[in-house]
């Protein structure tokens, strides 16, 4: 808290007028104070020298401040820019610029109670770092059990004090916490986990047997004959393709800057863009969540917003600036894992979207997602990890080529959500050009 | 960085006393950086970042690693206890052991990069004019063109100190200037088109300013094309690459496979996770390279680790020849270490990495005239007259590297393209696709090339959860025989 006490002060005293050309009229910043610790398995081993146990200590932030005559900087902080702060302070103030749009500082206002905060994961930071070799000792003795050869494996705790500080008197300071973890089989297909809450034994169990099953089901593959078939991301996968197709283009400086494929007319008409069963919300106030947060650096309170509502454009995902360019209230940000979820009122399981397949394909994962151009939708992605699907039954592996237009998708009556166990995110059913491949 | 002798001192003796050898990393960066949106400053700023990581090993090769960005004494040593800790509990564990650093030679080296223009020769302000001059002359030409222009310019200095009396001190400046471009009509399009280097040079020579703006028109003609487009069949085809496409291809079907750190399960390796060298992998007319070139935005003149980068002939004529190795998993691979460990910051522990990596091919077509110059129809004339095609055969040319992934177990790699020409007299733009191959059979597809070596196709390498800069090239174009192994995904 010294630092955070001192950096405040710091800023206060250049809000005084005897700074002149370097007077303040508002700042605000956030620092994340955080220790880590991280452990590995490559090829079945803990701790060699390129996955050894892994220490860290840091401090890292961000502050954003408004000059007397309107110029605004922004720049990183660290533990050392309190020693260094005055000579900072000309720096930010040569590299400040003139942005007419940018908003003032932010009133406080009321902000949620949310968790974020797992004592299990704090002790295993700071005391006791056995049970982090366990889990990965765990992983190599049931995986090797099970069949898979090679195992690349990683698990991570982290502790954070995070403060969040505004000349308008904001005073945000938190505990939080947050452990991943993932698992990998044979180069093949891996699975992860990444909450703010230690993982229990049955999320561990799960971890390890769908990656064993799902590696096992993936032997052997076969050639498939191509065409229109029913396709079935799995949830990781679906994942990738709401975060690139929809989150990007979701973004308000994206939209108001003519760089989304959705336009202000759009959301000002509320104009449909998915089947009408679908929505797509941003919680933030979730307990344990790795995309909860209290605030954003700005000040603006986590919170819950569908953005997508009944397959309608409700608004962009706004910070300060943009809400005040298009004129509406600013909105939570997706932070992380399973702050973002895409549902539908007729969501269905794994297990029934599965039996409804007649021809189609499960796709494991994809190569080049991040190649793909977001604003036109159109995807063309390698999925060398299929499982094909016959009249509700799993069959042999395959390799594919899907392609078509996830924007198009969206809006076909024929895609459908469904929930799986452990999962943060959906299964998606989608009609797909499928191409297959050797 | 010679102000932190007295600390690395006691570090290293303090290391002593615990009995463990460290690797200590201190980085020091200073950045700059301007985003520029529809003629307007969307943000700019300075920064400068620095800190210190402590990797330490015990006598029987155990490891431990921790980091800090603050550098002074009690951190340090505090830092140096809890690797040290943790290095002798993983040797506790039966952790795999690696003595390999035991055995090196140790380096005393202070290398700086010689550059034209120093990180500090304009200001902010005067790079930020410069900026919204290029970026309000390009909108100005387009009714329907949105356009990001975005500069960063990093001096990025690094010491690495080894218990064996290594000091190694060098510096990497490397600048980017970018340009990602959105179109709109009854669809929406993007493309992107990007100069890079180590200074200033590419805003202040003409030469390299007029390069950039020619390459941001291209990709705004592109964009624009690729409003009304359709789409292409997906299947193989004869297929020319452009230069930046051709680094994308030695990057992800070679580059990450001849990694030493993942040889056991790389399909260059046999089963024995040991580099197949000797083996013909392509045409006798191929060669892959990668090699550290000063002025270059992925430059690196000593590893992570404190040795020196080697030139690495991956595959030479046609034969694999050389692997990516550090110190830790060259034996293991029966390979000689080229220095090619790389790390993202001081918060990560080094991995060996490409930097600079090339497709060279003999006897290519001579082309006397800028890249940026050749249009499609023109290559189409120079391929016919060269009789690398023929007329009557269906050719596919790719433009604008979009990034890629591979899967060096699995033998599969991917790239993108921002577009393909359907070559003939009148050449058709369709919308990219995905191209897919194997990469035991991708490279044996090359059969020509055309043009002079191009090697500033600039990108960002992500691999064990760190990214680095990376570059490379080719020739202008290179030429792929249709392979079944090698697809387009198109419809």
């Amino acid at each position: 808290m010294d630092y955070i006490n001192r950096l405040e002060n710091q800023l206060k005293e250049y809000m005084s007028s005897s700074k002149e050309n370097l007077k303040v009229k508002g700042w605000y910043f956030g620092i994340n104070e955080n220790v880590s610790i991280k452990a590995g398995v490559k090829n079945n081993q803990i701790g060699g020298v390129y996955s050894c146990p892994k220490a860290e200590e840091g401090t890292r932030g961000k502050v954003y401040v408004i000059w007397e005559d309107n110029r605004r900087s922004i720049a990183s902080l660290d533990s050392s820019t309190l020693e260094n702060f005055n000579r900072l302070v000309e720096i930010w103030r040569k590299s400040s610029f003139v942005d007419e749009e940018a908003p003032q500082i932010y009133k406080a206002d009321v902000y949620p109670k949310v968790n974020l905060f797992d004592t299990a994961v704090h002790k295993l930071v700071y005391e006791d770092q056995s049970y982090i070799f366990n889990i990965l000792e765990k992983y190599i003795n049931n995986l090797c059990k099970r069949g898979i050869n090679n195992i690349d494996a990683s698990v991570s705790a982290t502790s954070f004090q995070q403060h969040i500080r505004n000349s308008a008197g904001l005073q945000i300071s938190n505990v939080a916490t947050s452990f991943s973890t993932h698992v990998y089989g044979d180069e093949v297909y891996g699975k992860s986990y990444l909450s703010r809450r230690l993982i229990d034994d049955g999320e561990i169990n799960y971890l390890i047997d769908n990656v064993a099953s799902t590696v096992e089901g993936l032997k052997n593959p076969i050639t498939i004959e191509g065409g229109i078939k029913d396709v079935l991301l799995l949830p990781e996968v679906a994942e990738s393709f709401i975060k690139h197709y929809l989150i990007s283009n979701l973004k308000g400086s994206q939209v108001y800057n003519r760089r989304s494929a959705f336009s202000m007319d759009d959301f000002n008409n509320n104009n449909l863009v998915m089947a009408d069963h679908l929505n797509l919300n941003i919680n933030t106030t979730i307990d344990f969540c790795q995309g909860a947060y209290i605030s954003t650096f700005e000040g603006v309170p986590g919170g819950n917003f569908n953005f997508v509502e009944a397959g309608r454009l409700k608004s962009p995902i706004l910070d300060l600036k943009y809400s005040n360019l298009m004129g509406l209230s600013p909105t939570p940000f997706p932070a992380g894992k399973g702050s973002t979820k895409l549902y539908s009122t007729k969501m269905k399981t794994y297990e029934e979207l599965i039996k409804e397949m007649k021809d189609g394909v499960i796709v494991c994962d994809v190569l080049g997602m991040h190649t793909q151009d977001a604003t036109s939708g159109n995807y063309s992605l390698t999925a060398p990890n299929c499982i094909r699907v016959e009249n509700g039954e799993l069959k042999e592996a395959c390799k594919t080529v899907i392609s078509g237009n996830f924007f198009e998708v969206l809006k076909q009556e024929t895609t459908q959500l469904g929930t799986a166990p452990y999962e943060d995110n959906p299964c998606i059913l989608l009609k797909s050009r499928v191409t297959g491949e050797k | 960085m010679r102000k932190y002798d007295a600390l690395i001192k006691k570090v290293i003796a303090h290391g002593e006393k615990l009995d463990v050898y460290l690797i200590i990393r201190i980085q020091q960066t200073k950045t700059k950086y301007i985003v520029v949106n529809n003629g307007k400053t969307e943000e700019m700023a300075y920064n400068e970042v620095r800190g210190i990581s402590f990797q330490a090993f015990t006598k029987a090769g155990g490891c431990g690693f921790a980091s800090t960005e603050k550098i002074d004494e009690e951190s340090s040593i505090k830092l140096v206890e809890i690797a040290a800790g943790l290095a002798k509990q993983m040797e506790k564990r039966g952790a795999k052991p690696n003595r390999e650093i035991f055995y090196q030679q140790p380096l005393v080296k202070e290398i700086y990069a010689n550059i034209k223009y120093p990180f500090d020769y304009l200001t902010l302000d005067e790079e930020e004019k410069i900026l919204l001059d290029i970026n309000k002359e390009v909108i100005s030409n387009y009714h329907n063109i949105a356009l990001e222009t975005f500069y960063r310019n990093v001096l990025d200095c690094w010491r690495i100190v080894r218990s064996d009396g290594t000091d190694i001190i060098y510096d990497i400046p490397r600048t980017i200037v970018a340009s990602t471009i959105t179109a709109r009509g009854d669809r929406t399009a993007s493309t992107r088109a990007a100069l890079s280097g180590s200074d200033l040079s590419l805003l202040l020579e003409d030469s390299s300013k007029q390069r950039f703006l020619k390459r941001t028109h291209k990709a705004c003609k592109l964009a624009n094309d690729l409003l009304d487009s359709p789409k292409i069949k997906g299947g193989s085809y004869k297929i020319i690459l452009d230069y930046a496409l051709a680094k994308g291809l030695a990057h992800e079907a070679f580059g990450h496979a001849a990694e030493s750190d993942g040889m056991k399960l790389s399909i260059l390796a046999d089963e024995k996770g040991r580099y197949k060298q000797g083996e013909v992998v392509a045409s006798p007319m191929v060669s892959i390279i990668d090699e550290s070139i000063e002025g270059d935005y992925a430059y690196q003149p000593y590893s992570a680790n404190g040795f020196k980068r080697n030139k690495t002939e991956i595959v030479k004529h046609g034969i694999l020849k050389e692997a990516l190795a550090d110190i830790f998993s060259a034996n293991e691979a029966g390979v000689q270490a080229t220095g090619a460990e790389r790390v993202e910051s001081y918060r990560y522990m080094p991995v060996p990495r490409m930097s600079n990596i090339r497709i060279e091919v003999e006897q290519p077509i001579p082309l006397d005239k800028e890249i940026e110059d050749v249009e499609p129809e023109e290559l189409y004339q120079i391929l016919l007259e060269n009789k690398l095609i023929k007329p009557e055969e269906e050719v596919l040319y790719l433009v604008g590297y979009k990034g890629g992934q591979v899967k060096p177990s699995q033998g599969e790699f991917v790239f993108n393209c921002s577009g393909i020409y359907h070559l003939g007299k009148e050449c058709v733009l369709h919308q990219p696709a995905i191209f897919s191959g194997k990469v035991l059979s991708a490279l044996k597809s090359i059969s020509g090339a055309v043009g002079p070596l191009l090697l500033d196709a600039q990108g960002t390498c992500g691999k064990a959860g760190q990214s680095v800069p990376s570059s490379g090239g080719s020739h202008y174009f290179i030429l792929l025989d249709a392979n079944k192994d090698v697809i387009i995904g198109g419809e």
